[in-house]
């Protein structure tokens, strides 16, 4: 699950990439409660080099890193255990051009590995590119669902935002 | 018009900011302080680096240290314990009752004392979490609590214990070194090991760092400052009975104040009251300091009241500094 918030609901900002990564996964670096470091150390570099997170080394304090570098700290967290579905809420929220690119591959990537993958977004080009279906949703209800076939700007945008004038009047 | 000012001044800030990083100064300022209090005191009293003055200042420091050990726990877990100096207090009483009332023997009274200390720690971890009090304002009321409770057990007397073997915790000896230090370097050791070794430490971390972060990482965050709390409580209990075996006496209100003493120790450490961050030998390295202070003030003679007045200054700079230091990295 990949937070909207990276900072509020996602990332300890003062520890490390290797702290950040391994907390929801304690139990598989550790043995009755004692951690172990090296285990951390070596899962997690796997993770980065996968993810291309650019750090100096994962013991590096999470807020040094860029937006972007950040987020895929996050994506690392979720992937440590290979989930089957997973959830990313605005995942370039407050991340650069270059960054976006990169995390647009990374969700391709893993959907084409298998995964089904959630993508909340606010951006609809950021939909229309990467989702194989979708729901419109509007004042909490899902209004609209489009597949390949028949999504296109013009009917995301119409669904989202046409009845909204309506609704204020 | 105020956001340029402010900006001039945020420029300013950073400027001053980039020639001495304010963060470092943050993480080690304990040791240089530490370092450069000790070589002064070195130099200017030929007293205070002896084997014995060593020995005497760790004695001394113990009680305070260990209590230090505890809060830093609940600290970094982004909680506040300000219920410790009752709590001790009330360890020592009931420490020096069961070993005069009843038949359980010394170490037997001494360990039931202690453990008073932690289950009044679980009460304040209870009411924090459970409750929902803020807990500046809970362990407050449980002070407040203790304290009345104390009174009423003692009908607001002393309790004396005659027996010398009462003294053995507190003034025994092994090499030479009284056993409440080697109480709270094992102490330390424990918690230090906890906090930096485990996945309950890493946790603690996670709880005061971001608490709702640590939620959606599944983080059992009122389990784990909950236990922050009864380990503090449990500091509090061992050092009540430390020092209510040192003076064979036990009064309600003997150890009032300790807990602003064992709080500045942790702060000028470096732990941040505002949790996430810290570690044990700061808290150590804290009460050690804040003792080198008073020591030094007796050695060399000086005015002894104006020592408070150094202390809350040093303590004030501590904290500053740490506000600093959070928002260039903020």
């Amino acid at each position: 699950m990949l937070p909207e918030d990276r900072k509020r609901q996602g990332l300890l900002m003062l520890r490390s990439v290797v702290d950040n990564v391994t907390l929801p996964h304690l139990d598989q670096v550790s043995g009755a409660g004692v951690l172990s470091k090296r285990a951390e150390r070596r899962r997690t570099s796997e993770l980065i080099a996968r993810l291309d997170v650019r750090t100096r080394s994962n013991g590096a304090l999470v807020n040094t890193l860029s937006g972007g570098n950040q987020q895929k700290v996050l994506f690392a967290k979720w992937l440590f255990r290979r989930p089957r579905v997973f959830i990313a809420d605005e995942p370039t929220r407050g991340v650069d051009v270059g960054a976006k690119r990169a995390i647009y591959e990374l969700i391709e990537s893993l959907a084409a590995e298998g995964l089904a993958v959630l993508l909340i977004s606010s951006e609809h080009e950021e939909v229309l590119g990467l989702a194989h279906r979708i729901l419109v949703m509007r004042g909490g209800r899902i209004v609209a669902e489009f597949d390949e076939q028949t999504m296109s700007e013009d009917a995301v945008l119409h669904a989202a935002f046409a009845t909204a004038g309506e609704r204020v009047a | 018009m105020t956001a340029t000012t402010e900006a001039t001044a945020g420029g300013a800030a950073a400027r001053f900011v980039r020639r001495v990083d304010l963060a470092v100064i943050r993480d080690y300022g304990v040791v240089v302080a530490f370092v450069a209090l000790f070589i002064t005191l070195s130099l200017s009293s030929n007293v205070f680096f002896t084997w014995g003055n060593m020995k005497n200042l760790a004695f001394q420091t113990a009680p305070v240290g260990i209590i230090a050990v505890g809060g830093t726990l609940v600290f970094i877990g982004g909680g506040f314990d300000l219920s410790v100096g009752a709590i001790s207090g009330f360890a020592g009483i009931m420490a020096a009752k069961i070993f005069t009332g009843t038949g359980i023997g010394l170490w037997g009274s001494l360990i039931l004392g202690a453990l008073v200390g932690l289950g009044f720690g679980l009460g304040n971890g209870l009411l924090i979490t459970l409750g929902r009090v803020n807990a500046f304002i809970a362990t407050l009321a449980t002070s407040i609590i203790i304290n009345g409770l104390g009174q009423v057990v003692t009908s607001g007397n002393l309790v004396s214990v005659s027996a010398d073997r009462f003294t053995t915790l507190g003034l025994g000896t092994a090499w030479g070194i009284n056993y409440p230090v080697f109480v709270w370097f094992g102490f330390a050791g424990v918690c230090g090991f906890l906090l930096s070794r485990t996945a309950f430490g890493r946790y603690v971390y996670a709880a005061g760092g971001n608490a709702e972060a640590a939620r959606l990482s599944g983080v059992r965050v009122n389990v784990v400052r909950a236990i922050t709390f009864c380990i503090s409580g449990l500091a509090a209990g061992i050092a009540g009975v430390i020092l209510v075996s040192e003076v064979q006496t036990a009064q309600w209100n003997a150890n009032t104040g300790i807990e602003f003493d064992a709080i500045t120790a942790i702060v000028l450490g470096g732990t941040s009251l505002l949790g996430g961050e810290g570690a044990i030998w700061r808290s150590v390295l804290g009460a050690f300091f804040l003792q080198m202070i008073g020591n030094g003030f007796n050695l060399l003679g000086t005015t002894p009241e104006l020592q408070y007045v150094i202390k809350g200054l040093i303590l004030a700079g501590a904290v500053s500094l740490d506000a600093w230091a959070r928002r260039r990295r903020a």
